[in-house]
């Protein structure tokens, strides 16, 4: 069984994939069981993506690694990073471009705030453990190589995924409810990343301000504090 | 009707029954829930409790040394369900369990509020005790005059206000500080930095529009450039918040990608060394701490993490190793010992606040049972007749102890009442909506959640990981207004009593030095 779990990893689209009540539970490390190769087995890629949440169309981007995770979002100009280190701890780090401010959570943060995350879903964007409750249909080539389509419903949520078998990422996914639709759609996928894409850099974040997660509780006076508290406070799937 | 109601009435009903039944013999299974007291040892315990309270005489002496332990958010109810747990650990029933310092002869209340807060933050806190003023939210060891985010060194300087750990150096003793925290977060800082911004630990964290004259040192410059004096009575610094000291240039010893704080480009740890003779010493993990000969070591500075130290729940699993609180305390002490004048030294367990902060109560209350041990470890190395010590909290936490779990009852599980007829079995209390609900829990934090409350039957609570249900909904728990304890021994002890300020416990300190 589970825990209660904080919401710090609420990126914008972490929280549309979280936010319905099954495929929260999903999200949940001890629950996952990927179908798919483990996620450390997985290639390093690069991949853009077109991401429309409602009317608003950003450009996300996904780094993975052996042991790293980076997402940029365009829209809000924030960078999360997740780092897996000693094989089953986390540490995590929150750019925030236009505040120029990071926030950093340590390994023990995160076991504190029982936030460690489903790291094949880190990987693959959304877990392949997910693929498992939805109907498999055809397949084609895209990117080079296959794609198969699955769809279903879940926790409310209408599906429509063309998944990448070998890169372990969506091709496409398109998710629907009453009011809300979200989708993503891969442009560009690369072994390495090309130098111009949003990565951070150690010099591109040498001035902005450090924070350790740890410190929430005494800087609510901040107002960037306090808005990021806010937003995780809202953020709570269960 | 409430759940209570509800009990009271089915017992009285029971009871009707049985008295109905006459003369009929009942014979009552034996309560499940059973405390280990015999009839006689509630009595006899009273009377040696008396006994012993006779025997009690005030140390009027001044005071050769003080210990200021302070527990950062240790509020009554940390303190209260440490003590259950701490008893639970060691396989007894907990409640009858005392912490180290529960011991002490001396106790009495402190009103936390500051100059300008309700409920305050860890910065007025200190300064209110180790000046002897309440002051301003965030600000250190500085009179409540000083205008809120001053940069000026002369304004800062102007509104200081003397710590007792400098006046302590002053009267020619030994000075020392220790935490959990980073050793420039609040509450150590006040003992020796003056500053109107507790978050400028670091030159980088002072912002541009200060200026670059006349403007005041960031705090882990002030632990390094305190006064001639200061200076040479700061015999010993542990804890955390090592990349404040170092400049950006440079990685952390003990994790490959983390960089220091320092815009200056000073190092600071080797500055410590450089500027305090042959006999200084520098450790950053475990086997430097364990090295450090407190009879060949003058002046220690230990920084066992880039921020904050581990929690004591994972402590053992640290990359580098790191000295516990006890350890930490242990040789402290035994350095500060080769003081002839005595010595002043300040211990903090910091990390009680921040997993408060989280929501998480199993870590909260590891690290207050630490601090226990740490407080247990000063008492069997000091001589109470010339050594005070005292023990109390900066602030509370929105933290609770409900509902009316029976004597033993895992104090990080589901509220099980005692059975309404003895023989049967416990069984997790219902809430209003005919769902289980932990003893503990938060009025806010992370912990709470929105639409309905989820079921805990089969979830393990006592995990180290889990979150307790909240009201609330906030990013970070927060703290609560509610007094906190005090407790004392040692020469002038008996000066802690009753309803205390705050800022009061720095002048039963200032009494007991003789200053």
């Amino acid at each position: 069984m589970y825990a209660k779990k904080s919401p710090i990893f609420a990126s914008l689209l972490l929280a549309f994939l979280l936010s319905g009540p099954a495929v929260a539970h999903e999200g949940h490390h001890d629950h996952a069981a990927p179908v798919a190769p483990a996620a450390h087995a997985l290639a390093p890629i690069a991949a853009r993506y077109d991401l429309k949440v409602n009317q608003t169309n950003t450009d996300w981007y996904l780094w993975r690694e052996n042991d790293s995770i980076e997402t940029a979002n365009a829209a809000v100009a924030q960078n999360d990073i997740w780092h897996r280190v000693r094989g089953n701890e986390y540490t995590y780090r929150r750019v925030f471009h236009k505040d120029q401010r990071v926030v950093d959570y340590t390994a023990g943060e995160i076991k504190t705030r029982h936030a460690e995350p489903d790291w094949s879903k880190l990987a693959s964007v959304i877990s392949p453990a997910l693929l498992r409750e939805l109907k498999k249909g055809n397949s084609k080539s895209l990117f080079g190589q296959k794609a198969v389509r699955y769809t279903g419903k879940l926790g409310g949520q209408t599906i429509d995924l063309w998944w990448l078998e070998q890169a372990q990422v969506p091709a496409s996914l398109q998710m629907t409810r009453p009011g809300q639709r979200m989708t993503l759609a891969l442009r560009e996928l690369h072994a390495k990343s090309p130098a111009a894409w949003p990565r951070v850099t150690e010099e591109r974040i040498a001035d902005y301000g450090q924070i350790d997660a740890a410190d929430f509780g005494d800087m609510e006076t901040d107002p960037f504090v306090a808005r990021v508290m806010q937003q995780d406070g809202h953020n709570h799937s269960h | 009707m409430s759940n209570h109601m509800q009990r009271k009435v089915i017992a009285r009903a029971l009871t009707a029954i049985f008295a109905l039944g006459g003369a009929l013999s009942v014979h009552a299974a034996a309560p499940v829930v059973q405390g280990p007291e015999s009839v006689q040892d509630w009595y006899n315990n009273g009377q040696r409790f008396v006994h012993e309270a006779r025997r009690i005489q005030p140390e009027n002496n001044r005071a050769k040394n003080v210990i200021l332990f302070v527990g950062d958010g240790m509020g009554i109810s940390t303190l209260t369900a440490a003590r259950i747990l701490e008893g639970q650990l060691n396989a007894r029933p907990g409640e009858e369990n005392r912490l180290s310092f529960e011991k002490f002869p001396y106790v009495a209340l402190s009103k936390t509020y500051s100059w300008d807060q309700q409920t305050s933050d860890s910065a007025p806190t200190m300064t209110a005790m180790i000046t002897g003023y309440k002051a301003r939210e965030g600000q250190l060891s500085v009179n409540h005059l000083t205008p809120r985010g001053e940069c000026s060194a002369a304004v800062i300087a102007a509104n200081s206000l003397p710590t007792l750990l400098e006046q302590a150096a002053a009267a020619g003793k030994a000075t020392g500080v220790v935490s959990t925290a980073r050793i420039t977060h609040a509450t150590p800082a006040a003992t020796y930095s003056h500053t109107a911004v507790r978050d400028w630990e670091a030159d980088s964290n002072i912002p541009a529009s200060c200026g670059t004259t006349g403007v005041v040192k960031d705090i882990a410059r002030q632990l390094i450039e305190v006064s001639p004096v200061v200076k040479n009575s700061l015999k010993v610094a542990l804890g955390g918040g090592r990349t404040y000291f170092m400049p950006k240039t440079a990685f952390d010893p003990e994790y490959a990608t983390t960089k220091g704080r320092r815009n200056d480009g000073r190092d600071l740890t080797a500055e410590w060394v450089s500027t305090r003779g042959a006999k200084a010493a520098y450790a950053w993990n475990k086997a430097q701490f364990d090295a450090a000969n407190p009879a060949t070591t003058d002046y220690l500075l230990g920084l066992f993490e880039p921020s904050h130290v581990q929690y004591e729940a994972d402590r053992a699993k640290d990359p580098a190793g790191e000295p516990s609180l006890t350890e930490m305390t242990e040789k402290s002490i035994q350095m500060l010992q080769k003081s002839k004048k005595g010595y002043f030294l300040h211990v903090e367990g910091g990390r009680i606040d921040h997993a408060h902060h989280a929501g998480n109560a199993h870590r909260a209350l590891l690290d207050t049972i630490e601090l226990s041990k740490a407080v247990k470890k000063a008492m069997e190395m000091t001589d109470p007749e010339e050594t005070l010590i005292i023990v109390t909290a900066d602030h509370s936490h929105v933290f609770t102890i409900a509902g009316y779990p029976h004597r033993g009852n895992d104090i990080l599980g589901l509220a099980k009442e005692v059975p309404l007829v003895d023989g049967n079995p416990t069984a997790p209390s219902k809430a209003g909506d005919n769902m289980p609900y932990t003893t503990l829990g938060y009025q806010n934090g992370p912990g709470a959640v929105s639409g309905a409350r989820a079921d805990l039957t089969s979830v393990d609570t006592t995990a180290l990981g889990y979150l307790q249900q909240a009201v609330v909904p906030m990013g970070s728990e927060t703290h609560a207004g509610e007094d906190v304890a005090i407790y004392a021994t040692g020469p002038k002890a008996h000066l802690v009593h009753g309803s205390m300020e705050q800022n009061w416990i720095y002048h039963v300190m200032k009494e007991a030095f003789g200053f």
